[in-house]
């Protein structure tokens, strides 16, 4: 635009030789003031922006002014009335009328110079058929000068209507009275700041591109630092299995080590350097048992079997938790799944967690009950061996080595293994609950897992059990215990009658009950599991059959502990006289 | 589209110096800063003037570039951000899952004005205790118990009054609270109690034998009473922390007229406030043995009680609760069927007289596990008393774990045909 604004006047300012003397002298006359100010202009608007609205204005208006011409060729309008130079006008072809214009009009106006004065002037007075002007402007230096002088006809409305966005701060007055622009006062335009609008957006787009990358860049760099770490760790600890592994004297057992950590006095599980050069010994035998949160693998080692529980990965919270509560002192008790080893392995592109404890042949409690029927003495023994192992979970033990109260949260049939003796012992801890009186903190694991919705206490499904008070897990492990003696009752023979195995609120609920289901029949309806008439003709059962249902009432508060279980199991097997 | 008419009219403006236009039309395509130029020289070629509209128009260029520039940083930002929440809220809920609390700190107590001792008339004393002597009286034409505090045990008076304000302490079971005040310059201190027609449960069992179905009221009175006080409730948005007695004696027991049990004395109870679950309370009050010795529990005789963990209170509490029962219960005409009725005994005053000492209750109670004497002939020819050896025999169990809770007392004893 400025550009063409500078071959606009430029077309308009004949300064070729080839024009007639006339025009030349002309052009002599008062041509200079003007090419300067045209000059200046185009130096000042060149590399400028687009001026957008003023400009547009003054555009259209120059355009409003030349289209007659263009259109009829001639005829100069009303606003041609000086003379000014013939622009456009080429001698070699005079036909040509689009450039008329009046040319050769006398000077009529008188004009104040300063600064911008043709070199005939005299007295600082200039003569021209255009405009007076006065030009304000900044030089270098940021001062403002102030100068004046004559502008000649031609493009003269163009100039006088100069770009406020130009580069050099200017502004341009023009009048067309004799002498007119001494008295005018143009004032510099406030500085031009950069485009706000078009250049704040490129300013902001470049701060967020940046800033962004930036943040991208350290998120990278800290990830990979922190995946190399791991890395290096784990590389460290494959070496050190390495180095391990003549740890443990050939002809060793299991039992022997077991026997050796114990006396030793912590009681805590064996070392962790022959847990990991145990783990790493294992041969896989066969696959024994599948559940949500992993397989249970029939292992070997040096000629013993072992159970090998092998967590998916998305289970490390209840691997980690399984194992902590295992490697808790005074933890090692006959009706608690013994534990032998836990270890990590790596293989490149996923971990595999093992659990390694002894293996028990005869599967779960649920396995076994399936299949094997029971007796009044069968009965007390597993369900009074099961009351120990839960005891021996839930009791504190004081002391600098003590043990905290363990809640175990997951109780079923399943979560029961079936020792060889007929009595069991309570597995699976990776949803425990720790709790320690002397800090009185509940010690709550971290993972999403949830119990088995089936055995889930009341309080439970309905939401109500106060997660912080560590009693309140006790009383729902005790609920689950009630419908596990239930289930064991159902397999005792008395009289010639038992009952199939079923899983507790068989026949309330559909198979993998929903929480809704539990809540409508356990909460909602406040239903048990139903007892057969044969129950109450039998001394033993009819008291199983109290002792399970002061284990399942509604209210936590009244439901027995774990000891008073104990106790009663205990009582009973006594009167039936029989020896455990 | 004005971009092109203002360039347009431009062009019209042909610079005649120019000679390079070779087509008799002025033809241009370049355009810069929004202005397109060319130049002719011949007549009139600027009016044949072809104007090649620009294929994009390159106005909005910038501004796709720069909104290409500010959307992929941002969409990146956003992914970034939506990443982070989805695994903060996965986390949170997990957290949630298991971190929720419930904060029941709050002990709601229900407000009532200090009553003035002039609007009660005081008639008699109905007995002294350690540190209050109990008025019977008259307010507002009701008759009511007084217990009058002197000035020097105001602690034991704001203990029980903090007890007796307790929400929803409202309870068939406990005495009705009705209002405390100060008297005398303030420096006597008294509760204004409902009164029971047959006093305490002790000059009850003395006077009275009962029959099975009147023993069964009263034993069922007090367990429920005692589970009552034991639990820790949630109602209309108040909250009762669980109170352990402490001090649970016949003589801390009143018989209403329709013969039931209303617990009273509170002097001695913990409030066991469930602070973010946790169970505690004044550690100041390390004073275990508190209540009256011979309904002391061998642990608590003994002093080994975990401190910690204040379920030894409640456990203590069952403790009592047995021995109050058994003493119901010797006064009961069936129980002791053929022979006649004996006389009311303090648990133990048949073994170590009226007022044992405590190394003498250590031994029989704690070292040698005695407790009271259940006669053999005890209801040989009644239907519960299997039931009732068995409440007995685990309330006062040795080992505090192995105890009932007192709501299971009083759910076994629901059991019990009157």
């Amino acid at each position: 635009m400025s550009f063409h604004r500078g071959s606009a006047c430029e077309g308009c300012v004949p300064e070729e030789s080839g024009e007639t003397p006339h025009v030349d002298s002309l052009r002599q006359a008062d041509g200079n003031p003007a090419d300067n100010i045209a000059r200046l202009m185009r130096q000042g608007s060149r590399t400028s922006r687009m001026a957008r609205f003023p400009v547009c204005i003054a555009l259209l208006g120059a355009f409003l002014f030349f289209t007659p011409r263009a259109e009829g060729g001639q005829n100069p309008d009303h606003m041609l009335h000086g003379t000014g130079v013939k622009h456009g006008a080429d001698p070699k072809r005079p036909g040509d009328d689009a450039t008329v214009s009046p040319e050769d009009a006398a000077r009529f106006l008188s004009c104040y110079c300063s600064g911008h004065c043709p070199e005939d002037a005299k007295n600082n007075t200039c003569e021209t058929n255009g405009q007076c002007f006065a030009i304000i402007e900044e030089d270098e230096h940021g001062e403002a000068i102030l100068t004046s002088g004559c502008m000649k006809y031609e493009g003269s409305h163009f100039q006088c209507k100069d770009s406020p966005r130009a580069q050099t701060r200017r502004t341009i007055e023009c009048c067309q009275m004799d002498f007119c622009n001494r008295d005018l006062q143009p004032t510099l335009p406030p500085p031009v700041e950069q485009d706000p609008y078009f250049g704040s957006a490129h300013w902001l787009a470049f701060l967020i591109s940046a800033t962004v990358c930036c943040c991208t860049l350290i998120a990278i760099t800290v990830i990979c630092y922190y995946r190399y770490k791991w890395q290096t760790e784990r590389q460290r600890y494959h070496r050190d299995l390495e180095q391990d592994e003549a740890f443990i004297p050939v002809g060793e057992s299991l039992k022997d080590l077991i026997n050796q950590s114990q006396s030793s006095g912590s009681g805590s599980g064996l070392p962790l350097l022959v847990q990991r050069t145990i783990a790493k010994q294992i041969q896989m035998v066969r696959q024994i048992g599948k559940g949500r949160y992993g397989e249970v693998w029939l292992g070997r080692w040096r000629g013993e079997k072992v159970a090998v529980k092998v967590f998916f990965t998305r289970e490390e919270a209840s691997w980690f938790r399984e194992t902590e509560i295992y490697q808790t002192v005074l933890m090692r008790h006959e009706n608690i799944l013994g534990f032998i080893a836990a270890d990590i392995k790596g293989t490149g592109s996923f971990t595999q967690l093992f659990l390694i404890t002894d293996y028990h042949e005869n599967g779960s409690l649920y396995d076994y009950l399936k299949f094997t029927t029971l007796d009044t003495k069968s009965l007390l023994k597993l369900a009074y061996s099961a009351a120990c192992g839960l005891c021996h979970l839930h009791t504190e033990i004081y002391g600098t080595q003590g043990k905290p109260a363990i809640a175990h949260r997951d109780l079923k049939s399943k979560n029961i293994l079936m020792k060889k003796n007929g009595t069991c012992c309570i597995a699976d801890l990776g949803l425990a609950v720790k709790f320690n009186s002397d800090t009185n903190e509940v010690d709550i694991p971290l993972s999403t897992r949830v119990g088995t919705k089936r055995y889930m206490a009341p309080e439970v499904l309905d939401e109500t059990l106060n997660k912080n008070h560590f009693q309140a897990y006790i009383m729902a492990d005790i609920y689950s215990y009630g419908l596990i003696i239930w289930e064991m009752a159902r397999r005792c023979v008395t009289g010639g009658i038992v009952e199939e195995y079923q899983l507790p609120y068989y026949d309330m609920v559909p198979t993998d009950p929903s929480y809704e289901d539990m809540r409508e029949v356990v909460c909602v309806k406040c239903l048990r599991p139903t007892m057969s008439n044969r129950w109450n003709s039998d001394e033993c059962l009819r008291a199983m059959l109290k002792l399970m249902s002061e284990c399942w009432s509604y209210s936590p508060a009244s439901r027995l502990t774990v000891l008073r279980v104990k106790k009663t199991l205990a009582k009973m097997v006594e009167s039936q006289d029989i020896k455990i | 589209m004005q971009q092109a008419w203002l360039s347009l009219f431009i062009l019209l403006g042909c610079d005649v110096f120019q000679i390079e236009c070779p087509e008799s039309s002025c033809f241009s395509s370049s355009h810069k800063n929004n202005m397109a130029s060319c130049s002719c020289n011949t007549d009139f070629c600027n009016a044949n003037l072809t104007w090649l509209a620009p294929l994009s128009p390159s106005p909005s260029s910038w501004g796709v570039s720069s909104v290409c520039a500010l959307v992929i940083p941002l969409a990146l930002l956003l992914i970034l951000c939506v990443c982070m929440c989805l695994r903060f809220i996965r986390d949170g809920v997990a957290k949630l899952a298991y971190g929720r609390v419930t904060p029941q700190c709050s002990c709601h107590t229900s407000q009532s004005s200090d009553l003035d001792l002039s609007s009660i008339e005081l008639h008699q004393v109905l007995g002294q205790g350690h540190f209050a002597s109990v008025w019977s009286g008259c307010l507002r034409g009701v008759p009511v118990a007084v217990k009058v505090f002197p000035a020097s045990y105001k602690q034991e008076f704001l203990r029980e009054k903090k007890v007796y304000s307790l929400a929803l302490l409202d309870h068939a079971a406990v005495v009705h609270f009705l209002g405390a005040g100060s008297a005398w310059q303030n420096r006597d201190h008294f509760l204004v109690l409902e009164l029971a027609t047959h006093g305490s449960l002790r000059s009850f069992l003395c006077q009275n034998s009962s029959s099975w179905a009147c023993s069964l009221r009263l034993a069922r009175s007090l367990s429920q009473g005692l589970a009552f006080l034991h639990s820790d409730l949630q109602r209309n948005g108040k909250h009762k922390p669980s109170v352990a007695h402490g001090d649970l004696s016949s003589s801390n027991a009143v018989v209403r007229a329709d013969g039931s049990c209303a617990l009273c004395d509170f002097g001695c109870s913990t409030i066991l406030y469930s602070c973010y679950g946790q169970q505690h309370r004044d550690i100041s009050q390390v004073n275990t043995q508190v209540g009256t010795l011979c309904y002391m529990s061998p642990e608590v005789l003994e002093g080994y009680v975990n401190l910690g963990n204040s379920r030894y209170l409640l456990q203590g509490d069952v403790y009592a609760l047995g021995l109050l029962l058994w003493e119901v219960w010797t006064r009961c005409h069936e129980l002791s069927s053929g022979g006649a009725v004996p006389e009311h005994q303090l648990p133990y005053e048949a073994e170590l007289g009226v007022s044992p000492s405590q190394e003498d209750l250590v031994r029989l109670v704690s070292e040698c596990r005695e407790r009271p004497n259940v006669p053999k002939q005890w209801g040989q020819t009644f239907q519960g008393i299997h039931t009732i050896r068995e409440i007995l025999e685990d309330c006062w169990d040795h080992d505090p774990e192995a105890r009932l809770t007192a709501q299971c007392t009083a759910d076994r004893l629901a059991t019990l045909l009157p």
